[in-house]
């Protein structure tokens, strides 16, 4: 995977083809390429995760097609495209998720740290504590606030109370909750505001210690106030997380991520810096999207 | 011969008037079939109204102290009430225990296929057997030795086990039901976190579904407690003539439905008329009283889901 890197690093205007192979492209080519052809201007920062020739199918529906993504560490990966472009369903094969959709079929594979999450041996368990999950309607239990942030490190087993205590506070200060809700740890969570709730579902998953944020539409159930914390929230944890946000307010993209992968029909069309994606579009579809001109 | 212009005229006035038949047409219809509906809705109202009027009405004075506390045939109920409390618990937890397990097996883990369309298909078709088939199944089991001499004679582990099976697929539609009533977005955020489904299941989902469960509960005693047929075969239609007030289940003992059918079955005594009346007043106070608290726990469900309060 170093190999591929650099080379993605070297070439700025490079296409990944459906069997994996990185060509440089002229630009005019660009313009006509296929639809599973990724119009990539690769990342320069590290990567923390590296989909390869990733197809998923439901049932006989393709639901992605061919992607190979990079993902930079300690950056904000937005994944944008008009609804059922399957930036969802992307997200969740990162940690796994789509395991517990019955007929699902993955080919490809997805290098998380180097390692194929795919992989036989791999420990699901494990893995989804280190990519935490954030839904797109915030769910959190119908248990208290300090059972719901809890919750993960019960089930891994192993912490004293006080342990438990601390990281939960250590994860409420994580989502801007605490000064929030210190005083009520043990009222039920579902007497929060949604936005609130939200954020207790970010703790949740910080609970856990995780390298990875999947966030799908995190913000999309929730006032533009309530919005506002969350993209603030998502600048502060960038300085520890490696972020994955799926969204299809383009400002919203915009306004958080430093890279965009952009999807169509289960394909994904462009890769880039988001600033370059959004004011130097490489493909016209994306263009088309951006000037609303669809989706 | 018209132009085509005054033919296209004629035929749009023509269709307005059309139109304007059809519209009083369905307007009409539509206030006649509301009548119907309110007709049938007041019909089946008023058919509970009247059983539970005739029988509170005629009966109530009968409930009294010694009524309620006495234990002969047809002027006391203290044993029918104690039986039906064994009874009832007893058979709730056999219930709730297959049940549930049951209905987590087919809500969290069955993947669709022949295994479960079979389950299903038993499970449904064991709803429609006559109680009394179950009742007879239970006498030969239990009661007697497939006739060949007694094995437990008529007792209220037989009624039990009985009302067990009788209310099994009941049992098991409820508590599917409450599971599957827990939002699919718990389960995506216990196994996000690394949980597996055993720990999703057990600390995500049961904790949700508990108001669920109860209700479904409370739904199968409504109607353990109305059965009569399944029990006059096993636990007996008797009433207990000494030491009625034990916990041994291998005791007979009739409930008050099953006493009900008893005062009117058996060589009419005195005071069976009022007897059957009281117990049955008993009886609809007892299925009002489990019902409303049903519901009342749905909305305590629905509520916690929806997080309306705190």
């Amino acid at each position: 995977m170093s190999q591929q890197n650099s080379s993605l690093n070297n070439s700025p205007l490079t296409t990944v083809s459906k069997d994996g192979a990185i060509k440089r492209v002229n630009e005019e080519r660009l313009l006509t390429s296929a639809e599973t052809v990724t119009k990539m201007r690769a990342p320069t920062a590290p990567l923390k995760i590296q989909t390869n020739t990733l197809n998923i199918y439901y049932g006989a529906n393709h639901a992605i097609k061919s992607v190979s993504m990079p993902i930079p560490e300690k950056q904000v990966t937005a994944l944008m495209g008009p609804s059922g472009c399957g930036k969802s369903t992307f997200l969740k094969s990162l940690n796994r998720m789509l395991d517990i959709i019955p007929d699902t079929h993955i080919s490809g594979e997805v290098l998380f740290d180097n390692k194929n999450v795919y992989a036989h041996g791999i420990d699901v368990v494990e893995l989804r504590q280190r990519l935490g999950m954030v839904f797109q309607r915030p769910n959190p239990f119908p248990k208290s606030i300090f059972e719901n942030v809890a919750y993960g490190l019960k089930i891994m087993g192993g912490f004293s109370r006080s342990e438990i205590a601390d990281r939960v506070e250590t994860s409420l200060r994580g989502a801007a909750l605490w000064d929030e809700v210190q005083n009520r740890l043990n009222q039920s969570a579902l007497g929060l505001s949604g936005g609130q709730q939200q954020r207790l579902c970010i703790a949740r998953a910080l609970a856990v210690a995780p390298e990875v944020l999947l966030m799908d539409e995190p913000a999309s159930a929730l006032d533009p106030i309530a919005t506002l914390k969350i993209e603030d929230l998502i600048h502060e944890l960038r300085q520890q997380y490696t972020i994955v946000i799926v969204t299809h307010n383009l400002q919203q993209a915009t306004r958080v991520s430093q890279y965009t992968g952009f999807f169509l029909t289960g394909a994904l069309i462009e890769f880039g810096p988001t600033a370059d994606v959004f004011e130097h579009s490489l493909d016209e579809r994306t263009y088309d999207f951006i000037m609303g001109r669809f989706g | 011969m018209s132009s085509i212009a005054e033919s296209l005229v004629k035929t749009m006035e023509k269709q307005t008037q059309v139109r304007a038949a059809r519209r009083q047409r369905a307007k009409i219809t539509n206030q006649v079939m509301n009548g119907v509906f309110w007709l049938v809705a007041a019909i089946v109202l008023s058919a509970l109204l009247f059983v539970l009027g005739y029988v509170v009405l005629n009966g109530y004075s009968y409930v009294t102290v010694k009524f309620l506390t006495g234990s002969d045939f047809a002027t006391g109920i203290a044993p029918q009430l104690f039986n039906t409390l064994y009874i009832t618990v007893g058979a709730l937890i056999p219930l709730f225990v297959i049940g549930v397990s049951a209905a987590i097996y087919v809500s969290e883990y069955a993947r669709q296929g022949w295994f479960l369309n079979i389950l299903r298909f038993a499970s449904d078709t064991l709803t429609s057997v006559p109680s009394i088939v179950i009742g007879l199944l239970g006498f030969l089991l239990f009661v007697t030795n497939f006739g060949n001499g007694p094995r437990w004679g008529f007792s209220r582990a037989a009624g039990i086990l009985a009302l067990t099976i009788l209310n099994l697929p009941w049992m098991l539609r409820a508590a599917e039901d409450a599971l599957r009533a827990v939002p699919k977005d718990f389960r995506e955020a216990s196994m996000a976190l690394g949980a597996n489904k055993f720990q999703t299941v057990t600390r995500a989902i049961l904790p949700a579904a508990i108001p669920g469960l109860v209700t479904a509960t409370l739904i199968v005693a409504g109607r353990i407690i109305g059965e009569t047929a399944a029990l006059i075969y096993t636990s007996g239609e008797a009433g207990p003539t000494a030491g009625w007030f034990t916990l041994n289940p291998f005791f007979a003992g009739d409930t008050l439905s099953v006493h009900i059918y008893s005062l009117f079955a058996d060589n009419p005594t005195t005071g069976a008329y009022q007897g059957r009346l009281a117990t049955a007043v008993l009886l609809l106070v007892l299925i009002i009283v489990i019902n409303g608290t049903a519901r009342f726990l749905g909305q305590r469900l629905h509520q916690r889901f929806s997080g309306k309060k705190a």
